[in-house]
């Protein structure tokens, strides 16, 4: 059968469903030529099922109603196929726009999965990850050597898959035969369920072993699923045994992933190491203006700090703040100004303002440290509570408007230059020591995303 | 004559507020217009839409998916937790789709399980250059998604918050749906039913689903006379 006739019956289904029962179960069906049967791909077993029990009978129905000759059969299947654009009857459909860069799957054939706009070129440096950076770069100059594994870790939305998008495309560059492919870890266990399901795991395997580069994104996820830890065991050994480069990335480091295999953790230490860290309101600026300059658009100093010191969370939520505001005004034809940029992130800063609030601060730190609020609060001058205390009075006064004197009378009544002091202290322990600099930034990304 | 007691026409809502040009947008006119450029282009990546319950939200993802699909590109819309729907596994699979939107996303939030297929559909659609629609009440920090990974991609792309309408968009709002069943609203009657009906859009399709069979059973066009008939007078003093 014909799209344009599989048209028509959508048209006639129109008829019997509901809109939401067309949008959810029918459209989303595709229909494949064939001789013998009406072929229908379900995305799913899901789809496939609700289909045929609810609406098979009356999709072959209206398939005899519309094309007598068509054969009798319909069969539901599950798969998908590269989407023809469709011819458009009599004004009521136009074609679909090219969609240039819209790269599909088929069987065991993979694409590099790698997102262009992800360039070193495009990677705005600072002290937060320039460390991190230097590494991609000199894997992208020297891939295979002696960072391997590359292994990137922090928190969310800090360029850490950024980073190595700007490996891949930078090897592609130098090399456009090279087999490069960028997979999230969701995804590699989902290919290997599917290959597993398929019987086709000799090809999952060989596909994965042959690449020269392996870039797999948020390793986190791998934890628990021990089949999926076993296949990427293997295929590491293979690529590492074949000098061929492998670059990982996840939220933590990687002895503190629980339910990841002791052998993989250890593994992943072989190579190299990197932390990639919240970016400090500097960069942050810069990332804001540098992306606002890529899209054509004058953003304003006030403005890139405003956002930058608002939203604290992470880089990707910053960007699509930023996405926010241009797209507004560009639909408003307003320049983008202080009060302008206020109003077209009501929403989203009222939310980040609501979340810090120093007793949201207090209890945070107070978990953190497993102790009680009230010990934030009393007298006690322990270190295992003036440390906590001084880390909570640091972070209100990074995250609140309150005053010192404000903030102290929040923890039990202090004086303000109580609170002067516990800032300096953990200004300075931070430089000092690694573990004190860590529980901030770890403590500052939890209150803030 | 009240509504009790007569004989009714089969009463078969068939949602029609499902069309963009049908969607009022009053100050959302920003948000309509992002929801168009979706519809004809590829744009990739996520655009989140919130806003309170029976806001308008449904109706915009049915509308772009309908729209989408016109323009003969793939397109789906699943809405969460309803039949069917109701199985992580359920996301997989979308990735060849141009556009999938999702509807209802409170509704996984804090469900590891489900939480992880958003995931990986959106990686998915991302590596296929495919876009995400999602709606949700809160924005992505205010949901309780458990997986900071995904908050934070669902905050990715622009964040549109949908605003109720006032007097006029309501107005509006009701004259369309009205409109689409072949009634007329008349200014008079738009006011008299404005006074007294629940102001969200679920409730206005409600009302012009009530109206039309109550006028279609009586064979009679809207008036004042008839809606006090049908519907019963306003409480004392506010008609």
């Amino acid at each position: 059968m014909s799209e344009a006739l599989w048209q028509r019956c959508l048209d006639r289904l129109g008829h019997d469903l509901s809109e939401q029962e067309l949008n959810t179960w029918i459209r989303p069906l595709q229909v494949v030529e064939q001789a013998e049967a009406v072929r229908l791909l379900a995305p799913n077993r899901f789809v496939r099922d609700w289909v045929r029990d609810q609406f098979l009978d009356r999709i072959t129905e209206v398939v005899g109603e519309i094309a007598p000759d068509a054969p009798t059969e319909v069969r539901l299947e599950i798969g998908s196929a590269v989407r023809p654009p469709r011819a458009a009857p009599a004004g009521a459909r136009r074609q679909a726009p090219e969609t240039p860069g819209r790269g599909r799957e088929g069987g065991a054939v993979m694409g590099s999965r790698l997102n262009p706009d992800f360039t070193f070129e495009n990677f705005v440096e600072g002290k937060s990850n320039q460390l991190a950076r230097a590494a991609a770069r000199q894997v992208a100059e020297n891939p295979g050597g002696a960072y391997n594994p590359l292994f990137i870790y922090g928190g969310v939305g800090l360029g850490k898959t950024h980073l190595m998008h700007g490996v891949g495309n930078r090897l592609l560059e130098d090399n456009p035969r090279a087999r490069i492919a960028y997979v999230h870890s969701e995804r590699f266990v989902g290919d290997m369920v599917k290959a597993l399901q398929h019987n086709t795991i000799n090809d999952f395997k060989r596909l994965y072993r042959s690449l020269d580069a392996l870039l797999i994104d948020d390793i986190q996820f791998f934890a628990g699923k021990e089949r999926s830890q076993e296949e990427f065991f293997h295929t590491f050994n293979s690529l590492l045994e074949g000098q061929q480069q492998v670059i990982l990335t996840c939220d933590r480091y990687p002895k503190e992933v629980d339910g990841l295999e002791e052998r993989l953790k250890s593994r992943f230490g072989w190579g190299l190491t990197v932390a990639i860290e919240p970016p400090e309101l500097e960069t942050s600026v810069a990332i804001l203006k540098r992306k606002a300059n890529e899209d054509d658009v004058e953003l304003p100093d006030e403005v890139a700090f405003l956002m930058a010191q608002r939203i604290r969370s992470n880089v990707r939520e910053l960007e699509g703040a930023l996405r926010r505001v241009i797209a507004s005004s560009r639909f408003t034809g307003q320049p983008i100004t202080m009060e302008f940029t206020r109003e077209a992130l009501r929403d989203l800063l009222a939310l980040h303002e609501k979340l810090v609030t120093v007793e949201n601060i207090q209890k945070t730190v107070a978990e953190y440290y497993k102790l009680q609020v009230k010990d934030l609060h009393s007298k006690r001058r322990s270190r295992s509570i003036t440390r906590p205390r001084q880390m909570a009075m640091a972070l209100a006064k990074e995250l609140t408007s309150h005053s010192l004197p404000e903030i102290g009378d929040r923890f039990g009544g202090r004086d303000h230059t109580t609170v002067l002091h516990a800032c300096r202290k953990v200004e300075a322990l931070r430089e000092s020591e690694a573990r004190i600099n860590e529980d901030y930034v770890t403590l500052l990304r939890t209150l803030t995303s | 004559m009240s509504e009790a007691g007569r004989q009714l026409p089969l009463g078969v809502s068939l949602s029609l507020e499902t069309r963009l040009e049908d969607f009022v947008p009053g100050a959302n006119q920003e948000v309509l217009d992002a929801f168009r450029q979706r519809a004809t282009q590829a744009v990739p990546g996520c655009l989140y839409l919130h806003g309170p319950r029976a806001s308008g939200k449904s109706h915009l993802l049915q509308g772009l998916c309908r729209r989408a699909d016109e323009l003969g590109r793939g397109a789906s819309y699943l809405p969460l937790g309803e039949q069917g729907l109701d199985a992580p596994a359920v996301l997989s699979g979308w990735e060849a789709l141009d556009l999938v939107c999702l509807d209802n996303l409170d509704w996984l939030a804090g469900e590891s399980a489900w939480e992880r297929a958003l995931l990986s559909l959106y990686e998915g659609l991302g590596s296929s250059g495919g876009s995400l629609v999602v709606a949700a009440r809160r924005p992505p920090a205010g949901i309780g998604l458990a997986l900071p990974d995904l908050a934070s991609r669902l905050a990715s792309g622009p964040v549109y918050q949908l605003k109720t309408l006032d007097e006029n968009g309501l107005e509006e709002a009701l004259r369309r749906r009205l409109e689409r069943r072949g009634l007329e609203l008349p200014a008079d009657c738009a006011r008299w039913l404005l006074r007294r009906a629940r102001r969200d859009m679920h409730s206005l399709s409600e009302l012009a689903d009530r109206l039309d069979r109550l006028s279609l059973s009586a064979q009679r066009r809207l008036t004042v006379p008839f809606l006090r008939e049908v519907l019963g007078p306003l409480p004392a003093g506010e008609e």
